[in-house]
């Protein structure tokens, strides 16, 4: 296992000594790799960012970037940490070309260097026939990559985004997506905090779960997918024929089916959302059940990626 | 990372290479402009500058001649003044407003950028077109003191003042764009900024033109400029005063006294630059505490405590606590302002209270109560070392004259405190603070009256506002206390 790039141990952070809007929180990002944050509205997610951006001092905790303490040298972990954060406000009256040579000059970029990068960039993002246009005329995809562009001009070792996806049409996120997988790739370590799960799913290694300020759940995605293994997971099952005789297979299937829904489908078929312990191995027995029966199935998919799941068990038990 | 690679960087940025060379050109026409303007004048003067005098009071002024430099060189130094100390503070106001609202102020301080750095890309940058356009009256200005069109010291005196008084201004433009806690309209805290110091600028130029005002020249560099103008028997001292007074600059003191203002506007105005850089190096790097630190505040009142306060040594003046009760009248509402800035948020106070230990009074999460205290016994022990304040022979009416400023004076942090924790939001702190002004406004009113020896009709009024002197500070202050037992209650649970 290589070090960290980024560690977080025991960080809280609270203004006014009852309320905290992070509590005790810790993960780790290697290089190379994606943490995601998840988490609804509120729960502490753009907080821990500014925090890792040195932009909020940490009430209690340590935070390392690169084995430096942020706490002692601020400008060291400035220049190892690219921060997005969720609004990327922009130099409107500016063109591209210009704002990336702002932040490359305040980040100490040579001068030689600094085009070049800016060029790189600017093609890279799909931004290299817009780099003399006011960035007021850019549309909220081109303006989110240029954001991502600003980030990335001092070479960063690590990637803090908050919310890049949001407001997003879905050929920019999608766009996005590359764009991250290629970073990775590259052996950024990168933190994404998000609450639109299918956006992060089969693009983040690990995840961390936080709810009210505290991190609820954290790990490798199929380390906790296999932790919740037991948790029931939604799946969808279409019956083309004998709906009757499925749905009385469902009934009498036993314990490991939990509760049952039957929605309307146009397609000629009739979708069952089925509750499901022991994820596929069940499925499958389940399958094979309803075909005994004389059902026919055309189609049988989870209703929501492992991320998802591991989100939806994880909020459920902090509940509980 | 260096100050010269930020300045570098905010400048490119507002001022890039073919624009900094339009902007030279532009200033060059400027330059040309203002002597053409001169020469039109002089061409149209009749008389000499100032006009003739035939009264006793001029006679011993010979006319002097017009000069196209000289009426140029007026021009430039007003144009120079009003740029670098009206137009670019506000410039600057108004663009760390604007980042501040847009939040790009954010993503600045998450470069390598030092707060200091930051503060000087921003004072250099912000303006940096301004200054360009400002290069032709300077160069045109410094040509008329090497040609002595203005003598040598006028030429020195005014760069100086121009140099120090602009870096003053520019920083108290950033100082007031980052003091609210929330985001501001840039545009009005540009023309709040513009309005202060133009205002400041007109007042110090007033009290120069005034023998007994002029040792408060120096408290804008506007009135130290004017002072450094009418040193010498000049084109300045013709057109800007009339021939009727001319015989004022016969006194002595009156010139010694024009004679000190540039050197103090200098060195107050340097002194205001460190202490306000300071402060907005502290918010830039920790922008959750309050903009000034307490020492920042009690620098700062001190400072100006003393600039009200000491050229009244110099005056004549047979009634020191009158001149008292109008310094601590000017200076009651700077020691609010400062003092809120120096007071921390509910949540910091909060925390400061839960955290159990008693906390020195100079810490950024105390109660400004220590502060306010400290400002209040520096401003009486400065009046006693200024004015010689007698204290035998005091009548009863200054008895209860002094009383009462000082009842005053102690229950002013209990305001502060409350309009700082008590309420969240921007409106409803700007609704207590008028509320809070005008209780104070008529508690002055009300000791000027007794002071003044009050007759019947305003004897109601007086008794109004003794009983509101001590109901309002207690009812304040019971709440605050109220507040206070809450917020340790929450700690428990």
């Amino acid at each position: 296992m290589s070090t960290p790039l980024l560690s977080c141990d025991r960080v809280s952070l609270s203004y006014d000594g009852v309320r905290h809007a992070v509590r005790e929180v810790s993960f780790e990002v290697h290089p190379g790799s994606i943490f995601a944050l998840v988490g609804p509205n509120g729960a502490g997610k753009t907080s821990t960012l500014r925090m890792l951006a040195t932009l909020t001092d940490p009430s209690a905790g340590t935070l390392r970037v690169d084995g430096i303490d942020l706490a002692r040298d601020r400008e060291a972990v400035r220049r190892r940490v690219g921060y997005l954060p969720d609004n990327f406000a922009l130099y409107d009256a500016m063109t591209p070309v210009d704002y990336l040579d702002f932040f490359a000059r305040c980040h100490g970029v040579p001068s030689a260097e600094r085009r070049r990068r800016s060029e790189r960039l600017l093609d890279e993002l799909d931004l290299g026939g817009k780099r003399e246009a006011p960035i007021r005329s850019l549309s909220r995809g081109m303006r989110q990559r240029l954001g991502l562009a600003k980030t990335l001009i001092h070479d960063p070792k690590v990637l803090l985004l908050d919310e890049p996806a949001s407001a997003l049409d879905p050929a920019a996120r999608l766009k996005l997506r590359d764009v991250l997988a290629g970073l990775k790739r590259r052996g950024l370590a990168i933190v994404i905090s998000s609450h639109i799960l299918p956006d992060l799913a089969g693009l983040a290694d690990s995840v961390g779960i936080m709810e009210g300020g505290r991190m609820i759940r954290t790990g490798a995605i199929d380390a906790i997918a296999r932790a919740a293994k037991n948790e029931r997971t939604v799946y969808c099952i279409d019956i083309r024929t004998h709906v009757d005789r499925a749905e009385r297979a469902l009934a009498d299937f036993g314990p490991r089916v939990g509760r049952f829904e039957r929605t309307a489908w146009d397609g000629g078929a009739v979708r069952f959302e089925v509750e499901l312990e022991g994820g596929e191995e069940t499925a499958a027995e389940l399958v094979e059940a309803l075909v005994l029966r004389g059902a026919r199935v055309s189609h049988v998919a989870p209703r929501e990626s492992a991320l998802e799941a591991v989100y939806r068990a994880s909020a459920a038990s902090a509940v509980a | 990372m260096s100050i010269l690679t930020a300045i570098s960087a905010f400048t490119h940025r507002t001022a890039r290479r073919p624009a900094r060379l339009q902007l030279l050109a532009y200033s060059g026409g400027l330059a040309t402009l203002l002597v053409v303007l001169a020469e039109w004048i002089v061409a149209r003067a009749e008389g000499p500058p100032g006009g003739l005098c035939d009264d006793d009071f001029c006679t011993h002024a010979p006319p002097l001649a017009w000069g196209v430099l000289g009426v140029a060189d007026l021009f430039a130094v007003a144009v120079l003044a009003l740029g670098l100390l009206v137009i670019a503070p506000a410039m600057v106001a108004a663009a760390v407003a604007a980042e501040r609202r847009a939040g790009t102020l954010d993503q600045l301080r998450t470069t390598p950028l030092s707060p200091l750095a930051l503060v000087c890309g921003i004072v250099v940058g912000a303006p940096a077109r301004l200054y360009l356009l400002l290069v032709g009256p300077l160069v045109l200005h410094v040509v008329c003191g090497l040609l002595g069109v203005i003598p040598a010291d006028t030429l020195v005196s005014s760069v100086s003042i121009l140099a120090t008084g602009g870096l003053a201004s520019v920083l108290l433009g950033l100082t007031v764009a980052l003091a609210p806690r929330q985001e501001t309209g840039g545009a009005l805290v540009a023309l709040g900024v513009a309005a202060v110091l133009g205002f400041g600028g007109f007042l110090g130029a007033a009290l120069s033109g005034e023998p007994t005002g002029s040792g408060w020249a120096f408290l804008h560099p506007g009135g130290a400029l004017q002072a450094m103008g009418l040193q010498h028997d000049g084109l300045w001292r013709r057109l800007l005063m009339s021939p009727w007074r001319l015989h004022w600059f016969d006194e002595t003191a009156y010139l010694a006294r024009l004679a000190a203002a540039p050197f103090l506007s200098c060195l107050s105005s340097l002194a205001l630059a460190i202490v306000l850089a300071a402060a907005c190096c502290r918010k830039l790097a920790f922008p959750h505490r309050p903009l000034l630190s307490k020492l920042q505040a009690l620098a700062l009142f001190l400072g100006l405590a003393a600039a009200a306060l000491l050229p009244a040594r110099a005056l004549e003046h047979s009634d020191a606590l009158f001149h008292m009760m109008v310094s601590g009248t000017i200076l009651i509402p700077v020691c609010l302002v400062l003092a809120v800035f120096a007071t921390p948020t509910y949540e910091a106070w909060a925390l400061g209270l839960r955290t159990g230990g008693r906390l020195p009074w100079w810490s950024d999460d105390a109660a400004p109560y220590g502060l306010m205290w400290t400002m209040a016994a520096a401003f009486v022990g400065l009046g006693w070392a200024a004015l010689s304040w007698r204290v035998h022979g005091l009548c009863d009416r200054e008895v209860v004259v002094i009383a009462w400023s000082t009842v005053l004076a102690l229950s002013l942090p209990v305001y502060v405190l409350f309009i700082a924790t008590r309420y969240p939001t921007a409106a409803a702190r700007w609704a207590l603070g008028v509320a809070v002004t005008g209780h104070l406004l008529g508690q002055v009113i009300a000791i000027a009256l007794v002071h003044d020896r009050y007759r019947s009709p305003e004897m109601l009024f007086v008794q109004v506002a003794g009983v509101a002197g001590a109901i309002v500070p207690a009812w304040v202050a019971f709440r605050q206390a109220a507040l206070r037992r809450r917020t340790l209650a929450a700690r428990s649970t």
